[in-house]
């Protein structure tokens, strides 16, 4: 979604979600998503799965489906950087009549970079081609 | 270095984040639908 707010023509099916793992943050985000029927992407059948605080806790990284469609749910991404570490390099985005934090597009090509994905490659690129385009806009 | 049509993209940066958003969005509408109709055209040729 970042990439697509910065102006990628590409598409995308899911949402990453770099989330805070502090108490309070993993309490709220268990209490958004409870009511989506939040499971486990691609798990076999019949994994036994819990949406609970406990579960986030214990885990890092969860690829879900829900009834919002799919959600990345990343307490760390490629690099180590974690929601901290991506705050100073993030800004305010209003749209839907909300407000959220969206990490800026350097920082986006430097993560997926160190990603170091295949399928990465061609997004990247795009997303070079983006940069060159917005520091040639005056102002 | 993939081949990146600008053009696309300077029409993009043209718009507001919501607007890009939006724009998305039915982009994705479309998708499901042709993806439907795929599943009703294959599930007519089967017989089903």
């Amino acid at each position: 979604m970042a990439a697509i707010l910065h102006g990628s023509a590409r598409v995308t099916f899911d949402v990453d979600v770099v989330y805070a793992r502090t108490r309070d943050n993993i309490e709220c985000l268990t209490t958004a998503l409870a009511p989506h029927r939040p499971d486990l992407r691609n798990a076999p059948p019949g994994l036994p799965f819990a949406w609970d605080t406990k579960t986030i806790r214990n885990g890092l990284n969860f690829t879900l489906t829900t009834d919002l469609g799919d959600i990345d749910l990343l307490g760390e991404v490629a690099g180590g950087e974690t929601y901290q570490t991506l705050l100073p390099h993030s800004f305010e985005v209003e749209a839907f009549g909300i407000r959220f934090k969206c990490i800026d597009l350097p920082t986006l090509i430097r993560i997926k970079e160190a990603a170091g994905r295949r399928k990465d490659q061609e997004a990247i690129a795009e997303l070079r081609v983006l940069l060159e385009e917005i520091e040639k806009k005056p102002g | 270095m993939p081949d990146v049509d600008r053009t696309l993209l300077r029409e993009n940066l043209k718009l507001t984040f919501e607007q890009r958003a939006r724009k998305h969005l039915r982009v994705l509408q479309m998708v499901e639908e042709l993806r439907r109709a795929g599943k009703k055209l294959r599930q007519k040729s089967d017989g089903r």
